[in-house]
């Protein structure tokens, strides 16, 4: 129960006050604010088969990701302890990675299409995955040479090359790069065996390898 | 001076397919021969390639006479460097000559 007080107190958690001033919760609200995210995602993401997920963390066609990134923004926009600054550029953080989802895997997913799509305002934690192609695959259609994953995720975050040339196209995780290294948005971006990271308070991009593989994408947002 | 209001096409922009649809739909409603602006007021986000596919299809659609009213929209102040980098075309111009005057 303290642990509950505390969360209250420190504004991850909304209590509801009876007329004799007790405390009491939401029931829904406990069960989302208890559900671990992160490895929601990454289980969606890596597990051989789909594992079933509640409609709400689901986003099948591009439709409703819009739909459900223009309900974020509101709520980030309301919540009273994010900054309408840091609200535009997290809206835009997740616009722009869930959208390449979309847009590079349409007609090749392998096996369910859409988006892993999930974030907790209280907790400061959003969480977007996809089991496409990967980024690697994707821009060996305009870098046949790209051998490794960490050599096509440097090339997504830093120069403006598109996996779907010649459209002019190639800039959106450019600019979620210099977005995170220049604001208090951490990024965590794994796509194959290859591992970006971008501290929570403003620092630079690093990327390596991790220590397992993702055939799609899957990227933790923290602020 | 014709003034586009991203609003009506939604607080959240995202995705390129949306940034085309908008053109589409506001396309016979403008006149090529004469200067748009793009007002960024009560928008909460733009990504850049809703912004990117927007400005290529409006520029190419009035030979580059469009102009982005100044904004303090924080999505839009951080698409627009990029948008600008590594290309000469109506796009650039456009970005580069809103940037001048907004840092100016």
């Amino acid at each position: 129960m303290q642990t509950l007080r505390n969360w209250e107190k420190s504004g991850k958690l909304h209590a509801e006050r009876s007329k004799g001033g007790q405390r009491f919760y939401d029931l829904q609200g406990l069960k989302t604010f208890a559900l671990d995210l992160k490895i929601l995602g990454l289980a969606w993401a890596t597990s051989a088969l789909p594992p079933e997920l509640p409609s709400e963390y689901y986003c099948e066609r591009p439709d409703r990701f819009t739909s459900r990134v223009a309900k974020m923004g509101g709520e980030l926009q309301k919540a009273g302890n994010v900054s309408e600054d840091l609200a535009s550029l997290l809206t835009l953080v997740v616009g722009e990675i869930g959208d390449n989802s979309f847009a590079h895997n349409v007609g090749n997913w392998s096996d369910v299409p859409g988006v892993f799509f999930g974030y907790n305002i209280a907790k400061r934690v959003i969480v977007l995955a996809d089991r496409g192609r990967g980024v690697k695959k994707t821009l060996q259609y305009v870098r046949p040479n790209l051998t490794t994953d960490v050599e096509a995720l440097n090339v997504a975050f830093t120069e403006i090359v598109s996996g779907r040339s010649p459209e002019k196209r190639g800039n959106g995780l450019k600019v979620v790069r210099r977005v995170a290294e220049s604001n208090e948005i951490g990024l965590l971006f794994r796509s194959g065996i290859g591992l970006v990271t971008i501290p929570l308070h403003p620092g630079l991009m690093r990327i390596r390898m991790a220590d397992g593989n993702i055939r799609g994408t899957y990227a933790v947002i923290q602020f | 001076m014709q003034t586009i209001n991203l609003k009506k096409f939604g607080t959240v922009l995202i995705s390129r397919p949306a940034g085309l649809e908008a053109f589409n739909a506001i396309r016979s409603q403008l006149n090529p021969d004469a200067p748009i602006q793009i007002d960024f007021d009560q928008v909460l986000t733009v990504t850049p390639s809703w912004l990117d596919e927007f400005l290529t299809q409006l520029t190419d659609y009035n030979g580059g006479k469009v102009e982005l009213m100044p904004t303090k929209n924080a999505s839009v102040l951080a698409a627009l460097p990029v948008l600008a980098e590594a290309r000469q075309d109506f796009v650039a111009a456009t970005v580069r000559r809103a940037l001048e005057r907004m840092q100016g």
